[in-house]
């Protein structure tokens, strides 16, 4: 018995979320929960719906919710393009979706559930974060992260861009996976507010 | 002569780039996979469409020279592919004087515009995205005109961090028309009321200057 997943599916083409959910029926253990066409519904869509994966097209217009789902990237662009500016995605599918490269995907996907850390590496700086800030989403480069501090659960990002806003990453989170001499915790009692520290340019 | 070369070589592949759009030749093949359940006539239709497209894409060789009605139908052809894949979320209007149809021009040089005009706004319009294609001759000057609501995108600047793309296409029609019609054109882009208006003007042609023109 596979173990049951929800997923959303983010396209603002109606055709292409009807050839995901078609090519998605075959696999029992898949519901898809949801369907978004732009990013303000899909930000709804993620609250309310609490999916474990989502499928989406990078096409979406601009702006993202660091969500605690799967992201899968679905789109008509080069694999490789993609590849290049984003780490956080659990697979990419090129359209058309070729059935049994999704099955992979979906193979990945209870396989990366069973073994959570394994999905959690190390970021370099030049890497970059697919996340909700605030109420977008957005694409941020590790070196462009100022400053993170707890707020609670969550955390609150500071960019170098002027981005700021909550995410739903954990303080404990950003420990794990940002590059190790990038951030050191001050006032550890405080409220946890982790900076640059003084080697960040060596 | 070597850097000249190049330059030609450069330009030729941009052109391919423009004609033959991996990814919008995948996004409609996608489409047209959704449409086979759903509704088999107008899976059958954007089949039609998209051949037609291709088939003048891939025989225009002769690009220095092409009548502007044969790079409107095949703009028509793109403009049907992609209203079948955007549903209610496109609008496609056009306003063609008959008389600006012998006008020659230089192929998929308009199509660079209208694509733009779809992919930018897309993302930066209201939904439905409209579009405005308007070409007419007056004491032989050619206009042409592209307008689409939502903003202008500054620079390709975005484009390329964000889809890792060349983001060239309005430089390519620059240089196109700098090369083939010096001194006598005038390109346009610009924002007013929530639309971007790409304006193109041609003015007069001799024939000799179209057959060096590339």
């Amino acid at each position: 018995m596979k173990k049951p997943f929800k997923a959303l599916i983010i396209d603002d083409e109606r055709l292409a979320r009807k050839d995901m959910i078609s090519l998605l029926s075959v696999h029992e253990n898949i519901t898809v929960c949801g369907e978004a066409d732009d990013v303000p519904s899909a930000v709804k869509a993620i609250e309310k719906l609490n999916p474990d994966v989502i499928f989406l097209d990078i096409q979406m217009p601009g702006d993202s919710t660091d969500v605690d789902a799967h992201i899968i990237f679905v789109t008509a662009y080069d694999e490789y393009a993609i590849r290049a500016f984003e780490v956080n995605a659990l697979d990419y599918l090129l359209k058309p979706v070729n059935p049994d490269r999704l099955a992979k995907a979906l193979e990945k996907l209870e396989f990366q559930e069973q073994d959570l850390p394994e999905r959690i590496r190390k970021l370099n700086y030049d890497d970059r974060l697919f996340l909700m800030v605030g109420r977008h989403f957005k694409f941020l480069k590790v070196d462009t992260i100022l400053g993170v501090s707890a707020a609670g659960d969550y955390s609150e990002v500071l960019t170098s861009d002027g981005n700021k806003g909550l995410t739903h990453k954990s303080m404990k989170e950003w420990e794990a996976r940002l590059p190790a001499q990038y951030f050191i915790r001050v006032h550890r009692s405080s409220g946890s507010t982790a900076q640059p520290s003084s080697t960040w340019n060596s | 002569m070597e850097k000249a070369n190049s330059l030609a070589q450069d330009a030729q592949l941009q052109m391919l780039r423009y004609q033959l759009n991996p990814h919008f030749l995948f996004n409609s093949m996608n489409s047209i996979r959704a449409l086979i359940d759903e509704d088999e006539t107008k899976a059958r239709e954007m089949i039609t469409e998209l051949s037609e497209f291709l088939r003048y894409s891939l025989d225009s060789k002769d690009y220095s020279n092409v009548p502007l009605k044969n790079e409107i139908e095949a703009i028509q052809h793109y403009f049907a592919i992609q209203k079948k894949r955007y549903e209610d979320k496109l609008e496609v209007t056009y306003d063609i004087n008959p008389q600006a149809g012998d006008y020659p021009v230089l192929s998929f040089l308009i199509h660079p515009l209208v694509e733009n005009a779809v992919k930018y706004g897309m993302r930066t319009s209201p939904m439905p995205l409209t579009i405005h294609l308007k070409a007419k001759t007056s004491e032989g000057v050619l206009t042409i005109e592209v307008c689409n609501t939502g903003k202008w995108v500054e620079s390709a600047q975005q484009e390329k961090q964000m889809y890792a793309s060349t983001g060239t296409g309005l430089d390519n029609v620059r240089r196109r028309l700098e090369n083939a019609f010096p001194y006598r054109h005038r390109f346009e882009v610009f924002e007013k009321e929530g639309k971007v208006h790409v304006q193109l003007e041609i003015r007069g042609y001799a024939g000799e200057e179209h057959e060096k023109a590339v």
